[in-house]
């Protein structure tokens, strides 16, 4: 595993390599001096903060690259053991050769792929950790991913950890979670997910508890104008 | 200000938004729920600008997100977001290439 961050951080103009899980921790990383371990951990929670977002419009995103004036900021999804997904996240600046790197970060990605299939994730902590190890700053970012709520399993519906009873049940949460976001912003999808553990505990979400949910949730939106908004907007679709 | 109607003659340019810098709707096309997207293109936004800001990065420009049939592109500057969605992902640069031809045209 180490081999296989370092075969990036090889790559002329990679400043960092590291592996995040999905509540946007450090699991593996590689990096020159000035992007230590404490400000990957930092830019992790804003990375996973910024991936669940996408998510909201692009469910089964792949890649996804970031360009700044003096770089870029490289991410590679990496499908894990079951419910689990992991962010390859490549920090580069201007003098990356993207064609040339893009290579690298495709052949890196596919191993790290099969490695987190094979339960891989135990050991990524241990054999990734560069030295020195700063401690993990006490302020991380990290307040969507400390849910514990994750999109970032891929599912037709999106709202990864809710079972439902058919179709139509699951295109209501995706527009409750839609409507919602307009109110709430991107958190509106672990809303909905805590909202249906409520309204629908031991069965699969059907259409029936469609009202209580949507009640539920209109009891997150403070403005009473905006809740109103919310509740017919879910209505009528 | 970019003219997104030109953006649109592009046939892989399926729908555009254009939101402020906090995710506040501008005017879109093609979008039926242009709200809840812009709301999400400024949250990407500003947290990709921290953590730019954090590692040192500079200024965001682009944001390209790509799934298998279609890929979001966010072109940032210093007060709007213009969101295009394009289909198919492979698409993109000739995508990036449109955005950046009005600007060109106006220096």
């Amino acid at each position: 595993m180490e081999a296989v961050l370092q075969s990036i951080l090889d790559v002329p103009g990679v400043g960092a390599v590291m592996v995040l899980d999905a509540a946007g921790h450090v699991a593996g990383h590689r990096g020159r001096a000035v992007y230590d371990r404490a400000l990957c951990e930092q830019v992790g929670g804003l990375v996973i903060k910024a991936v669940d977002a996408i998510q909201l419009q692009q469910e089964d995103w792949d890649s996804m690259t970031a360009t700044f004036g003096d770089g870029k900021l490289i991410l590679r999804r990496l499908a894990g053991e079951e419910g689990v997904n992991h962010i390859l996240a490549i920090v580069a600046d201007a003098t990356l050769n993207i064609s040339f790197a893009t290579v690298s970060i495709r052949v890196a990605a596919n191993k790290l792929r099969a490695a987190l299939r094979n339960g891989a994730t135990e050991a990524i902590p241990v054999t990734l950790t560069p030295v020195p190890v700063a401690p993990s700053p006490a302020d991380s970012k990290v307040a969507l991913s400390n849910s514990g709520l994750s999109w970032s399993r891929p599912s037709s519906l999106g709202l990864s950890r809710i079972a439902t009873a058919d179709p139509a049940s699951a295109a209501f949460l995706s527009r409750s979670a839609k409507e919602l976001a307009r109110q709430l912003g991107p958190m509106a999808k672990v809303y909905v997910e805590e909202a249906v553990r409520r309204v629908s505990p031991d069965t699969p979400f059907a259409l029936s508890a469609a009202a209580k949910l949507i009640e539920d949730l209109a009891g997150s939106i403070e403005d009473p104008e905006d809740r109103e908004a919310f509740r017919k907007a879910v209505s009528k679709g | 200000m970019t003219d997104i109607a030109t953006i649109a003659r592009f046939p892989e340019v399926k729908k555009i938004v254009r939101t402020d810098r906090q995710g506040t709707l501008i005017d879109s096309l093609r979008e039926p729920e242009p709200e809840g997207v812009a709301a999400v293109a400024g949250f990407v936004v500003g947290a990709l600008v921290q953590a730019g800001d954090q590692l040192g990065l500079g200024a965001l420009r682009r944001v390209v997100a790509t799934g298998p049939r279609y890929a979001d592109l966010a072109a940032v500057s210093e007060r709007t977001i213009i969101l295009l969605r394009i289909e198919p992902a492979s698409a993109v640069v000739a995508a990036e290439k449109a955005l950046d031809a009005p600007s060109q045209g106006r220096k």
